[in-house]
């Protein structure tokens, strides 16, 4: 099996584009201190201050794509930026699918009422805005103070304390395995009359067995598409979660909000365009490639699938 | 469906045989023809219900994650500094017991709803009462919602029925990809670029609600608010110049929030207009000589339209994130301004639970009426067609 996807998969030089770009930015992540050598190694920081000017300095000998104001090295941030990117798109990306294909699976494994309950939840959570959800998280888990006196934590605000767990990204998986949910249900109940679940049953195997050692390869290619999908989704999500102040997790996020200010202000215009346009740049490369690398994965494993560009 | 467009064949005194003519009286009546529609509507009514029932349960869920103590927390006043650890303590305790914060969790989901269908949505350390402060707020988040709804879905089913008829021309394979790459751009930073060209560079549209000189009058008794939508209740009252304006201000935030959608749309309704143009109903139209623009946007569109209007209700909680964000973005201050205010230091738990119940009845609303024009374009539950 996946020595047929990838005779498939690298055989098409169209493959190639986007699982080089993909590839890039994970060796960018991890080469960040060649890229871009941190002044105090023992200590990497994610943005590193090489001037003191309030105003962005364009760019220059010390640094490459000029600076933010506070003397911040735009370029070092970007390099740094790509570690919490990926970081956060693959957690969120990867929880959520796990959390929507386990939902799903238990619906329509256990059956019966639990099934139709199951599906009712996940359409129930589809009419809720994830901004919402995100936004009760933030203010449920807000540290609370009164006065002399401790509020002693319970056992979940611990657990969130000790997992280092930020409600945004709570909100967002909790709030985002519908589609997944919906997709495992269906796919599961397009398989389940098929003749190997049937004779994987007679030889004995519990539901769980069937699900996951039969099952799950079977239903993985729309899944693995999703996951792939999403983990630009999402990064691009936190970002905007930033822009609108509610957020802090992703670099790049932080150097867009950053840069509103220089970019949106009367007469401004596009002086200070090296505070905007590299990050932003940046931003919609990662999207794109990890909606393409979704796309070729889709045709390669799955070539009776729809496309939209052929 | 077909046995009823068999004519009977009356020639020289021998018949087809076969059933009578229809004749104007064996027509169903009035009730029985709308009666279909009306179960349709009530069934999507009641699924609305319990949707909102399942998806408030879970908002009460999340916020009973915490220990009793910290919800009653809200009840007391802001600073506490100088009281006595035990008078603080009591009070809490009191809070507790007076708001039964520690009851089992279907007492207090009860307690909640009732409270919120009563109008009593909570208060907020950040904005008094929770309902007010959304209900004053809601025209203008209403207001961008709807309009880019109305720009958007009829612009995106022509166009994707159009490009579907044109199968792999050069306008078919321009628009496909424009739609490609609009979708691989996010909002907001679509929205910084219109707002840097065409605010900062070109001065053609404005940021916010309405212009700042304006903005005195919209508040003002004298201007009379039926809908709160600036841009019908400044028709009402005659002044279509201040519409126009209200309309200048709403260009860039609905190209933002549209084109997203718009570009996912149009690949959808391309898709399955697409499918339904190979199937037979479509060769016979052609064979009977119907115009093509007929067959395209009275046949094949209309039964495309499911598989759009199902995506579209989908992904009506995605938009409404989507208007949130480009609310701050223009500075709309709709909604979203309760949303950017409250996340200080201190917690808003009974402004975060109202914003996510009036999110979520956005949506369901959005839904319905999405749900019944599908109705309306079903043959099946058309009024006057059983």
């Amino acid at each position: 099996m996946l020595r047929m996807f990838r005779l498939r998969f690298f055989g098409d030089f169209r493959n190639w584009v986007p699982f080089l770009l993909v590839a890039g930015f994970f060796a960018t992540a991890v080469l960040a201190p060649i890229f871009s050598p941190p002044f105090d190694p023992a200590v990497p920081a994610l943005n590193q201050v090489v001037g003191t000017d309030e105003t962005p300095k364009p760019p220059g000998k010390d640094y490459g794509l000029g600076t933010f104001p506070g003397g911040y090295d735009v370029f070092h941030s970007l390099i740094w930026g790509t570690r919490s990117a990926l970081v956060f798109g693959l957690t969120v990306a990867l929880s959520t699918s796990i959390l929507g294909v386990l939902i799903g699976a238990a619906a329509n494994m256990i059956g019966g009422i639990f099934a139709r309950i199951g599906m009712r939840v996940t359409d129930a959570f589809l009419a809720f805005p994830s901004l919402a959800g995100i936004l009760l998280f933030i203010q449920v888990l807000k540290p609370v103070t009164a006065g002399s006196i401790e509020l002693p934590l319970n056992e979940f605000q611990q657990l969130m304390v000790d997992w280092h767990v930020e409600p945004v990204v709570l909100g967002l998986i909790l709030f985002s395995w519908m589609p997944y949910s919906r997709l495992t249900f269906a796919s599961i109940e397009q398989q389940k009359n098929q003749a190997y679940v049937e004779a994987a049953r007679v030889v004995g195997l519990s539901n769980w067995q069937v699900f996951y050692r039969h099952i799950l390869p079977n239903i993985s290619t729309p899944i693995v598409v999703l996951v792939t999908r999403d983990i630009g989704g999402m990064v691009v999500l936190e970002a905007a979660l930033v822009f609108i102040g509610i957020s802090g997790i992703t670099e790049w996020g932080v150097m867009i909000a950053a840069s509103r200010n220089w970019i949106v202000g009367p007469s401004l215009g596009f002086t200070y365009w090296w505070t905007f346009v590299p990050v932003t740049l940046v931003l919609i490369l990662f999207s794109v490639s990890w909606q393409l690398l979704g796309q070729r994965i889709n045709e390669a494993l799955n070539p009776r699938s729809f496309s939209y560009l052929k | 469906m077909y046995g009823d467009s068999i004519v009977e064949v009356t020639a020289f005194g021998y018949t087809t045989g076969g059933k009578p003519l229809p004749s104007e009286n064996s027509k169903p009546g009035a009730l029985k023809r709308v009666l279909p529609f009306l179960s349709f509507l009530s069934k999507r009514v009641l699924n609305g219900v319990v949707t909102f029932l399942i998806v408030t349960a879970a908002v009460m869920a999340i916020t009973l994650l915490v220990p009793p103590e910290e919800r009653a927390r809200n009840y007391l006043p802001q600073r506490l500094k100088y009281l006595p650890a035990e008078t603080i303590r009591g009070d809490l305790d009191r809070a507790i017991e007076t708001f039964g914060l520690d009851d089992p969790f279907p007492i207090q989901y009860t307690r909640w709803m009732s409270d919120i269908l009563k109008g009593d949505w909570g208060r907020s350390p950040n904005f008094r009462e929770v309902y007010p402060a959304i209900a004053l707020r809601s025209p203008a988040t209403l207001e961008l919602t709807i309009y880019s709804f109305l720009v958007y879905i009829p612009i995106a089913l022509f166009t994707g029925a159009w490009i579907a008829w044109r199968q792999e021309g050069a306008t078919d394979v321009a628009i496909r990809g424009v739609s490609y790459v609009t979708t691989a751009v996010p909002p907001f930073i679509l929205g910084l670029l219109l707002i840097t060209v065409f605010y900062v560079q070109l001065g053609w549209f404005d940021l916010s609600r309405i212009g700042y000189n304006e903005s005195f009058y919209i508040r003002s008794d004298q201007f009379f608010t039926p809908t709160g939508f600036i841009t019908l209740d400044a028709l009402v009252n005659l002044r279509p110049d201040l519409s126009w304006e209200a309309v200048r201000h709403l260009v860039l935030p609905v190209i933002t929030l549209a084109a997203f959608h718009l570009a996912s749309l149009v690949l959808i309704t391309r898709a399955s207009v697409v499918e339904e143009l190979q199937k037979e109903y479509v060769q016979l139209a052609r064979s009977m000589g119907i115009k093509d623009r007929h067959i395209l946007f009275r046949h094949a569109l209309r039964n495309a339209l499911l598989p759009a209007l199902t995506h579209t209700g989908l992904t009506a909680a995605q938009l409404l994130t989507g208007v949130y964000i480009v609310e701050v973005i223009f500075n709309w201050n709709g909604v979203s301004e309760l949303l950017t205010k409250s996340v200080g230091t201190i917690p808003d738990v009974p402004l975060a639970m109202g914003f996510c119940v009036y999110s979520v009845t956005v949506v369901l609303v959005i839904t319905f009426v999405l749900d019944a024009i599908q109705g309306l374009a079903d043959p099946r539950l058309r009024p006057g067609e059983s």
